[in-house]
């Protein structure tokens, strides 16, 4: 028997800012240039092992375009924490990522835990790296650069999400009995898979 | 004496037989009879007779062969071939004998042969009509041909304004005027027209079949097809589209335009390359013409790609910024591009390609409505499909809150593309449209089915959400066991990718329809 926490994670950002890629990058350890445009949603899972706690990282990659933008609540209502990805050759594609966080504050769970990418990290920035960082301070998210293509940043995205949502969920069931709480533990009785061999063990 | 190994798998045939006659299925009797078949094979393999035992998908043979096939509903696929298509036209007029019925139900049975693809989508699609005569088509084409230009000329001045807006505004001898867009399409005139006739239809019934075989009965013969006469009016109109909008600075639509723009060329590069083996001419484009074409085409910074990825990703910009510009209501939408890209790949000259698209979107372009309404319109009858046709599977989505059957969107926006590999979908999208021209041409409809043909279902404007539904039901024992809520639904369908036999899908549909037909009569 092992048990696992599960984390809702959500990735909104413009299109073709590289969302997807981050998620396969991170999940299945590839990237390819001509990554086909999300229609809809993709949800992937990565289980890791994170201080000795098994966590699932249930991944929900959103479609970018505009267009999609009322799809977003279903996928975002529920979530634990949202990545909210910009590209930094794009300046437009960071003020989306502001459009999205005025939503989110307004329509998702009041303690989901935001995180800011700016993807593409290995290329020229046209966005001012301080003004991101010193917005992502300014409401309470963390920022990263991360490239998908040089496999730069996400990792360390993505443990800081997970650690930040089991702090949470530690600080919530301390304060609040368990009846109460949002998520709850779950159980599972199958062998879980092979961890992938992550650096997050440490 | 009976091979102990044998004797195991036919132990494990008969249970797995078994079980599946106890798994409630009410749809699909044909899988039951198939089983029958199975258990048949099984205990005669039993008796040392046959040498071959049913296990899942595939028969084992003894020796260890093994031929992949399936329960039941295994047909032989006879797709309509060149020598068939070519002899159906009159040798004077160029007329389809009998409008094309027997070459429709061909496709809608068999799909059409690759070689001939690109010939027979215009039919189905209406760009030609089933009634027309040679010296029709070849006048219709050269009037699309020229429209098509016109629309690509307007396409030029939008693109040369957008560019003066970027720099200098001071050259423009006068201002461009575009359509505003709005989202309520029933308060647009033009677009109304361009509603399916079958928009409001509830389920696919036989009363509802039998009325709108009235209808095509009815006007069939007189009218150039409802169709057509929408679509042309609407080219009509595209010298007009430009008319009633100040192109401004910062307006809607200059807004949306530019956005557009940008989105269909990071879209038309990434599109996959699935395509070049259906595509050999456009295959072997050769470098110089595909970087002249992509450098009009203002892709210049995608020079890593391949020369026939950058030709096809060219001519992609081209025709979506001409259909932007042709149905600004829907503009561009991410999923589009899936949806032109085999009209491209397999029609070398654009104009071709372009009214097919645009056919083709005159019911694909409600599921790309910001408002949703569309979308939202065909999930629902998904929902009530599998209401209607297997209960228990529609309690448990009920049960998990999901038979709003949001889990099935991407199937509906790009008509399965997605989930099937290329050849499968166009097989998918020719035997849908194939459906649609019968229903149009009120063929197979309000007939009742000959006794042999007793199985076959009535054509349907909704195939596609059948099919979609089939897939959802061909998974109802993981979703039972394993789906807790979208999540698991999702990544489901996802899942199914790479999976799927169209023609066993396309059964699984019929089946359907001929249920759902039986159940609300």
């Amino acid at each position: 028997m092992m048990r696992t926490v599960p984390i809702k994670v959500v990735l909104l950002g413009d299109g073709r800012v590289g969302k997807t890629s981050l998620v396969l990058r991170y999940v299945n350890a590839t990237f390819s240039e001509q990554q086909t445009p999300t229609i809809q949603a993709s949800y992937l899972t990565k289980r890791l092992n994170f201080n000795g706690a098994m966590v699932t990282l249930a991944i929900w990659d959103t479609a970018g375009q505009e267009r999609f933008h009322a799809l977003g609540p279903i996928y975002y209502r529920d979530a634990d924490a949202a990545l909210l990805v910009y590209d930094i050759t794009d300046k437009d594609s960071f003020d989306r990522v502001k459009s999205w966080v005025k939503e989110l504050r307004k329509m998702a769970p009041k303690d989901i835990i935001l995180a800011i990418a700016g993807n593409k990290c290995d290329m020229n920035s046209q966005v001012d790296l301080k003004d991101s960082e010193r917005y992502a301070a300014s409401i309470g998210s963390s920022h990263f650069n991360t490239s998908a293509k040089s496999n730069i940043g996400i990792e360390e995205t993505f443990l800081d999400i997970a650690r930040r949502v089991l702090e949470q969920k530690k600080a919530l069931a301390e304060n609040v009995p368990a009846s109460t709480q949002r998520k709850t533990m779950v159980i599972i009785d199958e062998p879980p898979p092979p961890p992938p061999p992550s650096k997050c063990c440490s | 004496m009976v091979d102990r190994e044998l004797l195991t798998q036919v132990v494990y045939a008969i249970n797995k037989a078994v079980g599946r006659f106890e798994m409630p299925s009410p749809l699909f009797h044909t899988s039951n009879v198939g089983t029958v078949v199975a258990v048949g094979i099984a205990i005669t393999a039993v008796a040392g007779v046959a040498v071959a035992v049913a296990v899942g998908s595939d028969i084992l043979f003894n020796d260890g062969r093994s031929i992949k096939t399936h329960w039941s509903r295994k047909r032989k696929i006879h797709s309509l071939k060149s020598q068939e298509w070519h002899d159906s036209f009159d040798s004077e007029d160029g007329c389809l004998s009998n409008y094309g019925e027997a070459v429709v139900n061909k496709v809608r049975w068999g799909g059409i042969d690759p070689e001939i693809r690109a010939e027979v989508w215009p039919f189905l699609l209406g760009l030609y009509d089933l009634r027309s005569t040679a010296a029709e088509r070849k006048e219709k084409k050269l009037s699309k041909r020229e429209e098509y230009e016109n629309l690509r000329n307007k396409c030029q001045s939008v693109r040369l304004l957008l560019s003066d807006e970027r720099g200098d505004r001071g050259n423009l001898e006068e201002p461009l005027e575009f359509e505003k867009p709005t989202l309520k399409e029933s308060q647009s005139p033009d677009n109304a027209v361009l509603v399916d006739s079958s928009e409001d239809a509830p389920l696919e019934d036989s009363q509802e079949i039998d009325k709108r075989s009235e209808s095509c009965d009815g006007k069939g013969s007189q009218d150039n097809s409802d169709g057509i006469s929408a679509v042309e009016q609407k080219t009509e109109d595209v010298s007009g589209v430009i008319n009633s909008w100040q192109l401004e600075s910062g307006s809607p639509a200059l807004e949306n335009f530019t956005t557009w723009q940008r989105i269909i060329r990071l879209d038309a590069v990434r599109m996959n390359a699935e395509w070049v083996p259906y595509s050999p001419t456009q295959a072997n484009v050769s470098a110089e013409e595909a970087f002249k074409l992509a450098r009009a085409a203002s892709l210049e910074d995608d020079e890593h790609l391949e020369p026939c990825r950058q030709h096809h990703a060219a001519r992609l910009v081209e025709i979506l910024e001409a259909y932007s510009i042709y149905d600004p209501e829907t503009g561009y939408c991410q999923g589009m591009s899936d949806l032109l890209s085999p009209f491209v790949a397999l029609m070398d000259e654009d104009f071709e390609a372009f009214w097919c698209f645009t056919y083709f979107m005159r019911t694909a372009r409600h599921n790309f409505r910001t408002d949703e309404v569309g979308i939202r319109k065909q999930l629902d009858k998904v929902s009530e499909i599998l209401k209607i046709a297997d209960s228990p599977l529609y309690n448990h989505l009920v049960k998990i809150n999901s038979e709003d059957c949001t889990f099935v969107y991407r199937m509906v926006v790009v008509l399965l593309r997605r989930e099937l590999s290329f050849e499968q979908t166009l097989c998918l999208w020719e035997v849908i449209w194939a459906d649609w021209a019968a229903l149009k041409m009120g063929f197979g409809v309000g007939k009742k089915p000959k006794r042999s043909r007793k199985k076959r279902a009535p054509p349907s404007n909704d195939l596609l959400l059948f099919t979609i539904a089939a897939a959802v039901h061909k998974k109802r024992k993981i979703i039972f066991e394993r789906c807790r809520g979208m999540d698991d639904l999702l990544k489901e369908c996802n899942a199914m990718a790479g999976h799927l036999d169209i023609w066993e899908l396309l059964d699984d549909a019929r089946e359907l329809i001929r249920s759902v037909n039986s159940k609300t009569l």
